[in-house]
């Protein structure tokens, strides 16, 4: 890991902190998809005060185009589609951070285990993750849904399962990189429990890679939750997904055509402002250099 | 010469803009340049030679004693009689030149017409005892148990001669309607076994070649009965895995018809291609009464209150369908509009007897996932949800979906029916939600009346005692009310502007007997 190491002792943690923003920053296209996710979370956070309709209120004409009644048009049913999209926004980013929390919930546990006690715990842990990385997130999620049944949880503990691969290699190699370093040296030498190294020595110091892999895995989430609400196995209606909305929109592509074209352009814009993230976060955590030693991955998922 | 970060970003811009312009261009003129490919008469569809491809999502297997798929099996097998294409039930002679009823309605004798099975032997009755025989076991022959029942024996009186003996007088309609839906299968091929992977019928066409989920071809049988028929020479069914990739082939011209096609691509295609609507089935909203909440009554006769039929057939079916109370086709005897009338949507009505029916406010749809079966639920979802119900839909996977509904548990789903011919009492037949002795909606536990209803109706010799009947049966329906019909449901052809003469009998099955190509 070329990310150097940040011992406690180094600078004070507001000024890298302000410093690491600082590098952000500078990247604008970063800054757009932060602004961007921003007023994606408020919008969906607010969804009951922003949406104009109830979004499972069967109350309009049957696919009406975009028009002053209904901003976006209606779909089949006659729901409003804008309202459908805002309140969609909430399943596309409850799967995506649920997906990254249980990716990294387990994954990052795993992969310190691994990289920091090593020998067979190293063993069996990796061999648990091949297993995982040797099936296709997409497919592995599709049996997970069929097995455990649709469901938001569920949903997201689906694709959340495949992202483990992913956090497991990438803190494992970034422990491995540090277990021998001076600061963590002195650590056990001053007395820390193996535990208590770990959580407070190391991982603080292998966050870095963490933070950019959870923003990717997100991303991926996104488009994951998407395609499964698209093959019908995502929330069950009459939630509103994008996914689920490109599915329904694929049947009236004659009839409506503008229909499909909202919950895709929504899926562009979040992936996009997810991804410019990741490349900024990359930029602060990397120091301002283009390149980071630990490579996140969005793995086999998409 | 050293190219700044400002240059460099102009660079990748530039790149990215001429990148941009050559895939948009790719991708416009990707569609000219299959136009002009499409003139150059490559389609691998047909030409007038009398040979058609057609498109197909349907699972194919050739034993026409278990199936409910339709598009072949009507092609290979000559059945004892035809009805019309029209949804009438005038009987025209087909494997059976003529038939006799005796005088007590409690025997049929039956003529076969001098015809030869594709592998060259001829059509005895000896293949119709051994096929009655069959049909009389309900594990090998599923689809004509129910409707073989009136039968207490078969036996042939000689070579092309059969009689029917009947357990007590029978209606001729359900007779003919029997002899309708009776496949002619050689008798020494006619186990599951062997038709599972080839047929063995008399019909218009015989079999070529068949690659599961690939294709299936189908060549003129030449000593079919019909001299002159069919047309085709040669017909191929290819199979797609999903509806749209079978639109996209068919107007792409690399099939010149799609078959048992949703009503979404009505519009679509219509200016295009020749749409057929066939015969087709129905949807009804079934209700569990084994299991909670369904096991009350009056919840299911509060429900059936809160199916908006017109809504379901304008936005799902696209206004294609007529609305059904019960399991019957408007063509149907038994069919009584009055019922639409009194069991018309009423959400007032339903929310009152909804009050009555005690305190449970909610249950679970089972449905497969993108069906259009999902849309008619969030329908009546929505409307549930006025009057205080939770109805909440869990589509599944369509083989997960089909082991919990044949074991009985699901609490309520969408499903469809097939056309009860002109016999009500077939109503019962197959396996699921309307059989007499044990079926998964009541388990053991069928409605004495509803078994007594079906019993009556199969079994009423005079008009006024089949009016009785069937309306017994109509009323025993609406007052359990555990199958409440929502609409027809045609089934639907998009071909090629050349092909006419496709069409699907009373059964919904496809016959290419008098297709031109």
């Amino acid at each position: 890991m070329s990310a150097a190491p940040n011992p406690p002792t180094s600078a004070p943690a507001g000024r890298r902190r302000l410093a690491a923003l600082r590098r952000f920053a500078r990247s604008r296209s970063a800054v757009v998809g932060a602004a961007g996710l921003l007023l994606l979370v408020a919008v969906a956070l607010l969804a009951p005060l922003v949406a104009p309709f109830d979004p499972a209120a069967q109350d309009g004409e049957p696919l009406l185009g975009p028009s002053g009644a209904h901003l976006l048009g209606t779909d089949q049913l006659g729901r409003d589609i804008l309202s459908r999209l805002i309140y969609g926004a909430r399943a596309s980013l409850i799967a995506a951070a649920g997906a990254a929390a249980v990716g990294a919930g387990i994954g990052v546990p795993l992969g310190l285990l691994a990289g920091y006690l090593g020998r067979w715990v190293d063993a069996v842990a990796m061999r648990l993750v091949d297993l995982l990385l040797a099936v296709p997130g997409i497919l592995l999620a599709l049996v997970m849904i069929v097995v455990l049944g649709p469901g938001r949880f569920n949903l997201i503990l689906a694709i959340g399962i495949g992202a483990v691969p992913e956090f497991a290699r990438l803190t494992r190699v970034a422990t491995l990189g540090i277990r021998d370093r001076d600061f963590v040296l002195a650590a056990r030498g001053m007395g820390a429990s193996t535990p208590d190294t770990m959580l407070r020595t190391v991982l603080p110091n292998v966050l870095g890679p963490i933070v950019i892999q959870v923003v990717v895995t997100a991303s991926m989430a996104v488009v994951v939750e998407a395609g499964l609400a698209f093959l019908g196995l995502g929330t069950p209606p009459p939630a509103p997904s994008w996914g689920g909305m490109l599915q329904d929109a694929r049947s009236y592509l004659y009839q409506s055509p503008s229909y499909g074209l909202f919950p895709g352009l929504c899926l562009v814009a979040t992936v996009f402002c997810l991804d410019r993230i990741g490349r900024g976060l990359q930029l602060a955590v990397s120091g301002g250099s283009q390149h980071l030693g630990t490579r996140v991955t969005s793995g086999g998922a998409v | 010469m050293p190219v700044s970060p400002i240059q460099s970003r102009l660079i990748a811009r530039r790149t990215l803009l001429r990148a941009g312009f050559l895939a948009a261009g790719a991708i416009a003129g990707a569609p000219l340049l299959s136009a002009c490919g499409s003139g150059s008469g490559e389609s691998t569809g047909g030409d007038g030679t009398g040979k058609i491809t057609l498109g197909t999502t349907k699972i194919m297997q050739f034993d026409p004693y278990l199936t409910n798929t339709d598009i072949h099996i009507h092609s290979f097998y000559t059945y004892l009689l035809d009805y019309p294409p029209d949804g009438t039930y005038e009987p025209t002679p087909a494997g059976a030149e003529k038939w006799e009823f005796a005088p007590d309605h409690a025997s049929v004798t039956i003529t076969l017409r001098q015809a030869t099975f594709h592998s060259g032997e001829p059509v005895t009755s000896a293949d119709v005892v051994a096929g009655v025989q069959r049909a009389q076991d309900p594990d090998a022959a599923f689809t004509l148990a129910q409707p073989t029942a009136f039968i207490a024996a078969a036996t042939a009186v000689d070579e092309r001669t059969v009689r029917l003996d009947f357990k007590q007088p029978t209606p001729e309609s359900l007779v003919l309607d029997w002899m309708f839906a009776f496949p002619l299968v050689l008798a020494a091929s006619n186990t599951p076994a062997q038709l599972e992977h080839e047929p063995a019928g008399s019909g218009p066409f015989r079999l070529a070649d068949f690659r599961r989920d690939q294709r299936l071809v189908l060549e003129k049988n030449p000593d079919f009965w019909d001299s002159g028929m069919p047309y085709l020479d040669e017909v191929e069914y290819r199979f797609f895995t999903d509806e749209d990739a079978l639109i996209a082939g068919l107007e792409s011209g690399s099939v010149d018809g799609a078959a048992y096609i949703g009503f979404r691509h009505a519009d679509r295609l219509r200016d295009r291609f020749t749409l057929v609507e066939g015969n087709g089935r129905m949807s009804l909203f079934f209700m569990n009464a084994v299991i909670p909440p369904f096991d009350n009554k009056l919840l299911r006769q509060a429900l059936a209150l809160a199916i908006d039929r017109d809504r379901i057939i304008e936005q799902v079916n696209f206004g294609i369908g007529d609305p059904v109370y019960t399991a019957f086709m408007p063509s149907s005897p038994a069919f009584d509009p009055a019922y639409l009338d009194t069991g018309a949507f009423d959400l007032d009505a339903a929310a009152a007897l909804l009050e009555q029916s005690g305190d449970v406010r909610n249950a679970v749809a089972g449905v497969t996932s993108g069906s259009p079966s999902v849309q008619s639920l969030e329908i009546i979802q929505a409307d549930l949800k006025k009057i205080g119900f939770d109805l909440e839909i869990a589509p599944q996977e369509e083989a997960a979906y089909l082991e919990a509904l044949f074991a009985s548990e699901l609490q309520c789903t969408v499903a469809f029916q097939p056309n009860n011919l002109q016999s009500p009492s077939l109503i019962a037949r197959g396996r699921q939600m309307l059989t007499t002795e044990a079926n998964t909606t009541f388990g053991p536990n069928v409605p004495p009346a509803y078994v007594a209803a079906v019993a009556a109706a199969g079994s009423a010799m005079t008009p006024e005692d089949q009016e009785a009947a069937y309306a017994a049966l109509n009323s025993t329906l609406a007052d359990e009310a555990w199958a409440i019909g929502i609409s027809t449901v045609p089934s639907l052809f998009a071909l090629d502007k050349r092909i006419t003469g496709l069409v699907t009998d009373s059964r919904d099955f496809v016959d290419l007997t008098q297709t031109k190509g």
